[in-house]
């Protein structure tokens, strides 16, 4: 039994001693957490059974990383935290994936849609929100590089998870990042030219 | 094709933006100490980051304002910090 109120040299003694009351302690604590997000959150509807395959599957890759990382813990946190954090890294990582099983590589010569939402502007507000719209698409047309606008594409408007990506076009999830980074300081810079603040955007995007 | 609110979020994104943010592998690497002190704050009798026998990690600034500005920037970031403060949260 491992008392709920173990330090985190409580738990690195007893793990790096492999005792494996605490091995199982811990994956019974990461499975619980993984499981109460995933009932709250029920991803794509999925039903107990499939919460459980998904849980296990995150706690057994969650364990193998955490034995390997032991030593790597910096004790910046509690340590049961920081195994979570491992935890749901791995069930959002495989979460993404299969959302994402049937997808196309990503394609950084897209196009941007002539209207970008799922519904049709309000009637009475269309003029406003397509010009509002023409003046973002431009900008992000002739302001932004080839491979700034083909991240954000992807990333924003077809929602393709930034891991996926990135090693799509060979490069780590901070690169992807940093060039989603640098678009979004151009299109601030070219859309205050324009005299566009972010009221004036929200307020015409608004519904 | 976009939600509204997902075209709202771009917006907001693009004018939140600043100079310096932290890359996503710097966010995980805070998230855990941005996690108990948001916890400890939650329910500051229990004693939050300082719990068991170890003293408080904290989170000094400016990391902690650097991991609050990368969940609004980043929204798989986000949803990365609402399932661990959920994971977390239900295992106190």
């Amino acid at each position: 039994m491992i008392p709920s109120e173990w330090s985190n040299d409580d738990w690195l003694t007893a793990l790096k001693a492999d005792r494996e009351t605490a091995w199982a302690a811990l994956r019974e604590r990461v499975l619980q957490g993984l499981l109460a997000y995933l009932r709250r959150s029920r991803p794509g509807g999925l039903q107990e059974e499939a919460l459980r395959g998904l849980a296990d599957d995150a706690v057994q890759e969650t364990l193998l990383t955490v034995r390997a990382k032991l030593d790597d813990f910096r004790n910046e946190s509690r340590f049961t935290t920081w195994v979570h954090r491992i935890a749901v890294n791995a069930l959002l990582g495989d979460i993404r994936r299969r959302r994402w099983k049937q997808r196309a590589v990503t394609d950084l010569t897209g196009m941007l849609p002539e209207w970008p939402l799922e519904k049709r502007p309000d009637p009475e507000r269309e003029a406003l929100q397509r010009e509002m719209w023409a003046i973002v698409r431009t900008l992000i047309e002739e302001e932004l590089t080839d491979h700034q606008r083909g991240i954000l594409l992807a990333h924003v408007f077809d929602q393709k998870p930034l891991d996926l990506v990135a090693a799509d076009l060979g490069i780590s999830r901070d690169a992807a990042y940093k060039s989603i980074h640098d678009a979004r300081r151009k299109l601030r810079a070219a859309l205050l030219r324009e005299g566009i603040t972010l009221e004036k955007a929200l307020e015409a995007f608004q519904g | 094709m976009l939600k509204r609110e997902q075209l709202l979020n771009l917006m907001q994104s693009i004018f939140r933006v600043r100079e310096q943010e932290i890359p996503c592998s710097e966010f995980f690497e805070l998230l855990p100490g941005y996690v108990d002190l948001v916890l400890r704050d939650e329910d500051p009798s229990k004693g939050g980051a300082s719990r068991g026998k170890d003293p408080s990690p904290g989170l000094p600034e400016p990391a902690r304002s650097q991991v609050a500005h990368h969940i609004v920037q980043c929204q798989e970031c986000k949803e990365a910090y609402e399932a661990l403060l959920q994971a977390a949260r239900s295992t106190e």
